[in-house]
């Protein structure tokens, strides 16, 4: 169709809005940047000075490296056997390809040092990396496999393509904007990540900016080493950009879809099903297990100190709740006009404002979190302390995921669409709540959650910006695993993974069905 | 009264002008078809019309709304009021049959239901359907509940993108009398856009053809297949006879004889006729104005069965002849045709 891909106007509402979006998620990079250069040429040249950055830098770029394809195969692959296969099991499938994302990834950490020695260092940080990440591009590709138009691969079957050139030739070049998409959020979160590799002794670039802070006391130092991670982030969206090109995927057919057909599996059946097990054991097993060792491990006295403990079990959750669902919701508000936006209008001002929010991601979280508590002490005295900011801090930072999700689900909306609506008497906001809202539920879904689970695993912006008095499981478990012991936190740990388990159940169960399961 | 006036619309996509100086005046209570071949821009007139794209020039009134006043005023789609039937429905995948059809409405009458059971029944669908998903729907059905959802507002005016494509012959024929007999009885006002010429013919009661981005001609079906504008139209709406011949003012002299000319002309020219005015008169019969031909083949379409004649013996024209006799005559017989009714001249060097 012509107006799928035609050069339309950008409106200027729209454009406001989004410029309004960008400005909020730039905060703590502004910040950053101008604590960097208010230190003067000295302390940039003194935080470059003393431990070995080149190596960590190559370090880090290194564990990245491999970490990112690996999971961008197992997420894809995991998409297509639970979404497009008759997999026995069926939706638990789904569950348990989610579930790795919403255990919080400090617990991960201690779960797999507790396995044995050869787990410290590199190779357990790549172990953590891959089975924390891949979910998110399961729930990417998932989404967009869901969202597929299967008059398509039909197509590609009568043309004569089997079950393995469908998938590589129909279906994996109409995931591609999603996989890339994935694919930049797993690398821009290894590439800061310093959570996961709390347990293990590995440390990587951020922990000499975590370093500048702790033993330095630069501020200044910190956010010049911020900075230059925050360049290596540009790099990689420059390369994303160039990758996933200007161009459209949105379906030309019109007409409501049927469902897409299934494939059976056959005679690999149990190989598939040994493949799927063996990746919830690591992924999931490995930190249940330990958690139980922990439950076991704890002593007389540490459990009395466990009672103690105990009853900030209730208010701790209650504050996770809900600053993880606000943040949520305030994400994925911020996530949506750059979403409708990036899905619907092409251009160079539109990739740049899309590309935009990603860098707030770009930023390891005690750096944001830090800028974010300057930035309010500076100008807004009164929000100082104030929980509001470190909801809004949660979502700035995961905004890009919101921004993510929503976009394969957009993307996959044909306009005729949209300009059905309009012609029923709808102006664009309406028609955006009664018939785009509602088609990208999916993509609603997968976002709510990830953010959702990012907020639950986040140690460093909570400890930073919680108000002085109020207890998340994240800071309760992290007190108790390096004061008493961890049979202590273990029950914290334990709330968490319940809650992520709750949250990505109900979701997924509410939200994320096929468009036209929900619909039926 | 009319309820859509376009006064030369332009647009261009880059340097590519895909409409030029397009002028359109629908009658109120009317079907007008808009006929072209893929890429005449027939596509985009309409999408401007409903304003999902903004012309470059000219200005679109709807009743007495001035909605495009090219490049000043762009009255948003929504603003509008004219119903859209999309190619193959668009209906909306998340909601049921009668949600789609009560799509428009205020909430009130959207909970009632009684307007959502009232154009279902005018498209002629039982009001059951209201509880069905658009996926469960045939693709006549789903064409059908994209007009109920179109006409439910009551708009004076609704656009219909090639509502008929890929539906079968039956279909096609059984949706477009659903389609005529629910805008009669709405007494909506309908512009149709289409390549089939006999969609275009039989549906509307104004047919405009667009050709390169400009309406070549616009006129009653009637008038546009009896007097085309210029051979490409004759050839584009139906099946032509065409001969060349010399005419000297109300009449022409060709192979198949001296013809009443439809109109004046002199001088060297081509003569078009229908298939239906040539006329096969049987050999036995060698009377005033018949020619003698030979038959070549025989199409039959069981109404009417098409004839290739060879005028005169040997090496003569070509030309065909429609009867709808059940005893057509046979490949190699000798017969005499007659011509009936006036005949088209245009000029020897077709306009490009």
């Amino acid at each position: 169709m012509v107006g799928a891909v035609e050069r339309r106007p950008l409106p200027r509402s729209l454009v406001a809005v989004c410029l309004v979006v960008v400005c909020v998620t730039s905060i703590p990079i502004i910040v950053t940047i101008g604590q960097a250069v208010g230190g003067g040429w000295g302390q940039i040249r003194h935080a470059f000075q003393g431990t070995d950055i080149v190596s960590l830098l190559v370090r880090t770029v290194t564990v990245a490296l491999i970490a990112t394809p690996v999971c961008g195969v197992v997420g894809v692959t995991g998409a297509w056997f639970v979404e497009r296969t008759r997999l026995p099991g069926g939706r638990i499938w789904a569950l348990l390809m989610v579930a790795p994302i919403t255990i919080p990834v400090f617990v991960v950490s201690y779960a797999w040092s507790a396995l044995g020695a050869e787990f410290q260092g590199f190779f357990g940080a790549f172990c953590i990396l891959a089975v924390t990440y891949y979910p998110i591009v399961y729930l990417l590709a998932s989404a967009g496999l869901r969202g597929m138009d299967p008059a398509l691969e039909e197509s590609a079957r009568a043309l004569g393509c089997g079950t393995w050139r469908v998938f590589w030739r129909v279906v994996l070049p109409q995931l591609r904007p999603s996989l890339y998409g994935g694919l930049l959020v797993v690398a821009l979160a290894t590439l800061v990540e310093f959570d996961a590799f709390v347990g293990i002794h590995f440390s990587t670039f951020v922990a000499s900016v975590y370093s500048q802070y702790q033993v330095s006391f630069s501020a200044s130092g910190a956010a010049t080493l911020a900075c230059v991670s925050m360049l290596l982030c540009v790099l990689i969206l420059a390369i994303e950009t160039r990758l996933r090109g200007n161009r459209a995927y949105t379906g030309v057919s019109h007409g409501s879809r049927r469902p897409p057909e299934r494939y059976e599996l056959g005679r690999t059946t149990p190989l598939v099903l040994i493949g799927m097990t063996i990746l919830a054991a690591i992924s999931v097993e490995i930190p249940v297990y330990a958690l139980y060792r922990w439950f076991e491990q704890a002593s007389p006295q540490a459990s009395a100190g466990a009672a103690a403990g105990i009853a900030d079990l209730l208010p701790a959750t209650l504050t996770t709740i809900g600053l993880g669902v606000s943040a949520a919701l305030v994400a994925l508000l911020l996530a949506l006009p750059i979403a409708v936006l990036a899905t619907r209008y092409r251009g160079r001002s539109v990739t740049l404002l899309e590309r935009a929010t990603y860098l707030s991601f770009a930023l390891p979280d005690l750096v944001a979190a830090i800028a974010f508590a300057y930035a309010t002490s500076q100008y807004t005295g009164a929000l100082y302390g104030n929980i509001v900011i470190l909801i809004l801090a949660y979502a700035v930072l995961f905004c890009p995921i919101a921004v993510l999700a929503l976009r394969v689900s957009f993307g996959q909306i044909e306009p005729s669409m949209d300009e059905s609506a309009r012609s029923l008497g709808l102006g664009p906001i309406r028609s955006l709540l009664r018939v785009g809202l509602p088609l990208a539920r999916p993509g609603i879904a997968a976002g709510g959650v990830l953010v959702f689970a990012f907020v639950l695993s986040d140690l460093s912006t909570t400890q930073v910006l919680l108000p002085p008095g109020m207890v998340t499981l994240g800071t309760d478990f992290w007190a108790d695993s390096s004061t008493v012991s961890f049979g202590a936190s273990a029950p914290f740990a334990a709330m968490l993974m319940i809650l992520a388990a709750a949250a990505t159940y109900v979701l997924m169960s509410r939200f994320g069905k096929t468009r036209l399961e929900s619909a039926s | 009264m009319t309820d859509l006036a376009c006064v030369a619309l332009a647009k261009s996509f880059g340097d590519r002008a895909v409409l030029s100086d397009v002028n359109l005046t629908v009658p109120a209570a009317s079907i007008t078809a808009i006929l072209g071949s893929s890429g005449s821009g027939k596509t985009t007139l309409l999408r401007i019309v409903m304003g999902f794209i903004r012309a470059d020039g000219g200005q679109v009134r709807i009743g007495d709304a001035l909605v495009v006043d090219a490049p000043r005023t762009h009255v948003v789609p929504q603003r509008r009021g004219i119903g859209y039937v999309a190619q193959e429905g668009a209906l909306f995948p998340h909601l049921s049959v009668g949600q789609n059809v009560g799509f428009g409405l205020p909430r009130a009458s959207r909970k009632s239901g009684a307007r959502i059971d009232e154009v279902l029944s005018l498209v002629g669908l039982s009001a059951d359907y209201a509880g069905r998903r658009p996926n469960e729907l045939s693709g006549g059905e789903q064409r059908r509940v994209s007009l109920a959802r179109a006409l439910a507002p009551r708009p004076k005016l609704v656009l219909l993108d090639e509502p008929f494509s890929a539906l079968d012959a039956a279909l096609r024929v059984e949706t477009r009398a659903a389609v005529i007999r629910a805008l009669a009885e709405e007494g909506t006002t309908a512009v149709l856009v289409t390549h089939d010429q006999s969609e275009a013919l039989s549906m509307g009661s104004q047919v405009a053809v667009l050709r390169n981005g400009a309406l070549v001609q616009t006129a009653t079906p009637r008038d546009l297949y009896q007097t085309p504008v210029d051979l490409r139209v004759a050839r584009f709406v139906g099946e032509a006879v065409v001969l060349p011949g010399r005419a000297d003012g109300a009449t022409v002299e060709c192979a198949l004889g001296r013809l009443q000319l439809l109109g004046r002309a002199e001088g060297d020219v081509l003569v078009m006729l229908r298939p239906e005015q040539i006329q096969i008169a049987g050999d036995s019969d060698p009377s005033e104005g018949t020619v003698e031909a030979q038959v070549v083949s025989a199409a039959y379409f069981g109404g009417q069965t098409l004839i290739t004649a060879r005028l005169g013996k040997g090496d003569g024209l070509l030309v065909t002849a429609s009867t709808t006799s059940q005893n057509p005559p046979a490949p190699g017989v000798s017969v005499r045709v007659a011509v009936h009714g006036g005949a088209m001249a245009y000029p020897t060097e077709p306009a490009a």
